[in-house]
């Protein structure tokens, strides 16, 4: 060892070498042993920043038997995280409010819809339907899709700047912006903000009736009973102090809408909209439309199901 | 009409706790299996909360667990099968066993040798813990880079536009000229605070408020991936404020490692800032604490700070302007930046020889003492004298200084009361008791520039007289005081790929422990790589193992011990 003290030395050539490539092993340390709580390993070459962003996300995006987390749990395995592809926003007029009715957008297997006035009590105006699953195609790029949404008058969508642009559109994660928010609370004053913004019309229910949220107006309430909601924003306005607290279950939506994509994508052969995709659709003499001959690619998908499991048919 | 909330209009999310609760239900009941019962419906918004809880708790012990996690840690080693027919030299110390010396290991990369130096004998833990690197090495990386709020007044920060965050990773906020720091409303107080709202390193939506109690730069608790608004509350309208992935404006960095421990048991933060002492010709590494003692604020140095010792750094000569400091809290490294490139210290204060100063007589009614025993060159030293049997005072005094002569060997000097120093050859320093007339003793208070560095020893000395015998004796007592200076423990040139006459304009670590290097007038970053070029063998299966990886290695022994 250098340290030690010799008597002298000298240097001659080589008189022994060895020369060759080393191998590569993993080598475990405390992230490890942190990361087997969680039941993730570590990928080859990963390095701890990576590892511990991955042992992270455990929690933020859990795995699980639905759709979603199934999802969540492979990509996390296999080390393709979830990351921000696209941004879905609504198109606003001079005073911040959106100019569709009452928007939504909804991301499906196959198809995004693009709705510029959904209600619950069944209306449903379709401003623009995109179908990017294309069979026996390369289907929609991203940069595509967000094409198709920006040529909407009421929507608009931007790609996150630090992925690539010519993704499949498949890849995306499913998501709703619509969402319900069962009994938030309102309390004994003028304004109450809600937690939810961009409130959907006709989707607004009170808890119980009171004498101060009769009327619904769409100006400053001028007189006791009446009430203004703003729904871009989520907040109630009543006449006087809410004499009563109160409680509402409203529909909202989330703009703006963030969609994720991931390598991995999951299809669910319950899926109408999924399986959709895998057979040609023929109208029969009747007139009745009828889905039974698969396509290309349903056929090498219900091959490979057979070939998998062990189906037995009869009683 | 009125709208039925129904499974077909309704996107109905049912928690998995609510299903566990309902399970306890007999399996008679239809609530446990229906959506729409009343029982669930009523149980759902309940069952989501519990959910949300027992997540936030889960994630809360994850994070706790992986953020005390050491990021420096080796991951991955490399290994080298060396073919039965090399021989390793057994080492000419005789001893029983068998030992050997250990070969010299070369590295190639990109057919670059690179000379491997062998871990502290040979030994696992040292190959693996050893964090001083051995290499820099230019990892290609550089960005564009802005702070995410630039120095803004607080009464324009909601107009203000925010960038990007380069680096995910905590944030540091930087606060300037405030001037109030306690807002009394009725009788309600307010304190300052920042409040910074986005999406955290690992995606979830946060809003984290920081208490600004002082001017100063304070970290953030959550690591972000973007910022949407930042906000603060009563602080001036004049006073600035700037968010950074890095803290370059900081004025200290806090030692993430290490508390001050008072021996009142309170616990402070302790923080470095480098220095030129004038007097020296030496960079300083000043390490202070905060004097306000609560450690619920955020991590900042403002005004309130006590300097608890300075370390002269050795091996690096004045620039014309002070280099970098980044501080490493897994062991406690100083990376020391300048326009060449960077020495590593380790920071510890080092211990002195205690040896040197040699225990009090017993008998000894004298002391010496002083308030400080580390302090820093160029720093008045301040010393006090106590007689402890005033029924016998001295009738001479003198006090001499030992220091080491930087060579093994030692200086000695009287000390004057006036803090001037005599070489030992020109008196016998002694000094008369200007009250021995009067047979009383009165405390000497002096001072002296500290002008060495090492183990200064302060010997006080007295001369008795007996009158029963009518002879005369002396008692001695001695002080040691610290004057420390470190080396570095290694010192690396930046690798060939950066540009001659590089100079770079600040350095940090980001929150992975990858240390940037800010230039081009603070809009571009760049990350090194720092490597560990270490290898340990094992001679029994013919093995070598190593920290980094190389497209091939030599082991052989080119040199021969006698």
């Amino acid at each position: 060892m250098p340290s030690k003290s010799k008597s002298f030395i000298f240097k001659i050539s080589d008189i022994s070498a060895y020369e060759g490539t080393p191998t590569h092993r993993h080598f475990e340390n405390e992230l490890d042993y942190s990361a087997d709580l969680v039941s993730i390993e570590r990928m080859p070459n990963e390095s701890n920043a990576d590892f511990k962003q991955r042992v992270l996300d455990v929690n933020v995006h859990p795995g699980g038997p639905t759709e979603t987390r199934v999802i969540n749990g492979l990509a996390r395995d296999l080390g393709f995280l979830r990351e921000l592809a696209l941004t879905i926003d609504v198109v606003k007029d001079a005073n911040g409010d959106p100019t569709a009715a009452s928007p939504r957008v909804l991301f499906l297997a196959n198809r995004v819809i693009l709705y510029s006035d959904w209600r619950p009590d069944g209306t449903a105006v379709v401003d623009k339907e995109i179908r990017f699953y294309q069979p026996d195609d390369d289907g929609f790029y991203l940069n595509d899709l967000v094409d198709e949404i920006n040529s909407s008058t009421y929507f608009t969508a931007t790609i996150n700047g630090d992925i690539r642009s010519n993704l499949h559109s498949f890849l995306l994660i499913r998501e709703d912006s619509l969402n319900v928010i069962f009994s938030d609370f309102i309390d004994s004053k003028k304004k109450n903000d809600l937690v939810g913004s961009y409130l959907v019309k006709d989707g607004i229910f009170f808890g119980a009736e009171s004498v101060d949220l009769q009327e619904e107006v769409t100006f400053d309430p001028s007189s006791s009973g009446e009430y203004l909601i703003d729904y871009t924003s989520g907040s109630i306005t009543t006449y006087e102090d809410v004499a009563v607290e109160n409680t509402v279950t409203y529909y909202h939506n989330i703009f703006p809408l963030k969609i994720d994509y991931t390598p991995i994508q999951v299809f669910s052969l319950g899926d109408d909209n999924f399986v959709d995709e895998l057979f040609v659709q023929e109208t029969l003499q009747s007139g009745e439309d009828t889905k039974t001959l698969p396509n290309t690619e349903g056929s090498e998908i219900y091959h490979q199901l057979f070939k998998e499991t062990n189906n037995l048919w009869g009683k | 009409m009125p709208v039925v909330l129904t499974a077909e209009n309704t996107p109905y999310k049912r928690s998995w706790v609510c299903q566990r609760i309902l399970n306890n239900l007999p399996s008679s009941e239809n609530a446990r299996r229906l959506p729409f019962s009343i029982a669930q419906q009523l149980l759902n918004p309940i069952a989501f909360s519990v959910q949300n809880t027992y997540q936030q708790l889960a994630q809360s012990i994850l994070n706790a667990k992986t953020s005390s996690f050491n990021m420096n840690l080796p991951s991955d080693i490399w290994s080298l099968d060396i073919s039965d027919s090399f021989e390793f030299q057994e080492s000419s110390l005789a001893t029983e066993d068998t030992t050997y010396s250990a070969p010299d290991v070369t590295g190639y990369i990109d057919s670059t040798a690179i000379s491997l130096t062998a871990a502290t004998d040979n030994d696992i833990e040292s190959f693996t813990g050893n964090t001083i690197p051995t290499r820099i090495e230019d990892s290609g990386v550089s960005k564009s880079y802005s702070p995410v709020l630039d120095f803004t007044t607080a009464d324009s920060l909601s107009s203000a536009s925010l960038s990007d965050i380069v680096v995910y990773g905590h944030l540091y906020i930087t606060v300037k000229d405030n001037t109030t720091w306690r807002h009394e409303f009725q009788e309600y107080v307010y304190y300052p605070k920042v409040r910074i709202t986005g999406e955290t390193r690992k995606r979830t939506e946060v809003t984290e408020e920081v208490p600004i109690q002082q001017n100063g730069t304070f970290k953030t608790v959550n690591q972000w991936r973007s910022v949407s608004k930042i906000e603060h509350y009563y602080l001036d309208d004049s006073a600035s404020i700037c968010v950074e992935s890095f803290p370059f404006n900081a004025e200290y960095l806090v030692d993430e490692n290490n508390l001050y421990v008072l021996s009142q048991d309170t616990e402070l933060f302790q923080y470095f800032d480098i220095s030129e002492n004038e007097e020296a010709f030496y960079f300083d590494l000043d390490c202070y604490v905060d004097t306000i003692d609560d450690l619920n604020m955020a991590q900042a140095l403002g005004n309130h700070k006590d300097n608890i010792f300075s370390l002269s750094l050795d091996n690096i000569s004045p620039w014309s302007s002070l280099p970098y400091l980044v501080m490493s809290s897994f062991p406690n490294l100083a990376y020391i930046i300048n326009n060449s490139g960077m020495s590593v210290y380790d920071i510890r204060l080092p211990l002195p020889d205690n040896s040197l100063v040699s225990e009090d007589d017993p008998e000894s009614n004298i002391d010496i003492y002083s308030d400080k025993w580390v302090v820093k060159y160029g720093e008045n030293a301040k010393f006090t004298t106590r007689l402890l049997d005033h029924t016998n005072p001295p009738f001479r005094y003198r006090m001499k200084l030992t220091v080491p002569d930087g060579f093994g060997g030692f200086v000695y000097y009287w000390i004057g009361l006036d803090g001037s120093k005599h070489s030992l050859g020109s008196t016998n320093g002694w000094i008369q008791n200007e009250r021995w007339d009067i047979s009383e003793w009165e405390d000497k208070h002096f001072s002296f520039l500290v002008e060495d560095h090492g183990e200064n020893v302060l010997t006080f000395e007295c001369l008795f007289s007996d009158e029963s015998t009518g002879q005369t004796y002396t008692r001695k007592s001695q002080f040691m005081f610290y004057c420390p200076k470190i080396a570095a423990e290694t010192s690396l040139n930046f690798p060939d790929t950066f540009s001659w006459g590089y100079e770079p304009e600040g350095a940090a670590k980001d929150s992975d422990g990858n240390i940037w290097l800010l230039s081009d007038s603070g809009t571009v970053i760049r990350k090194i790589i720092l490597r560990y070029d270490y290898f340990v063998i094992d001679y029994e299966r013919k093995r070598v193992w190593v920290r980094e990886e190389y497209d091939k290695m030599k082991v052989s022994y080119n040199t021969i011990m006698i």
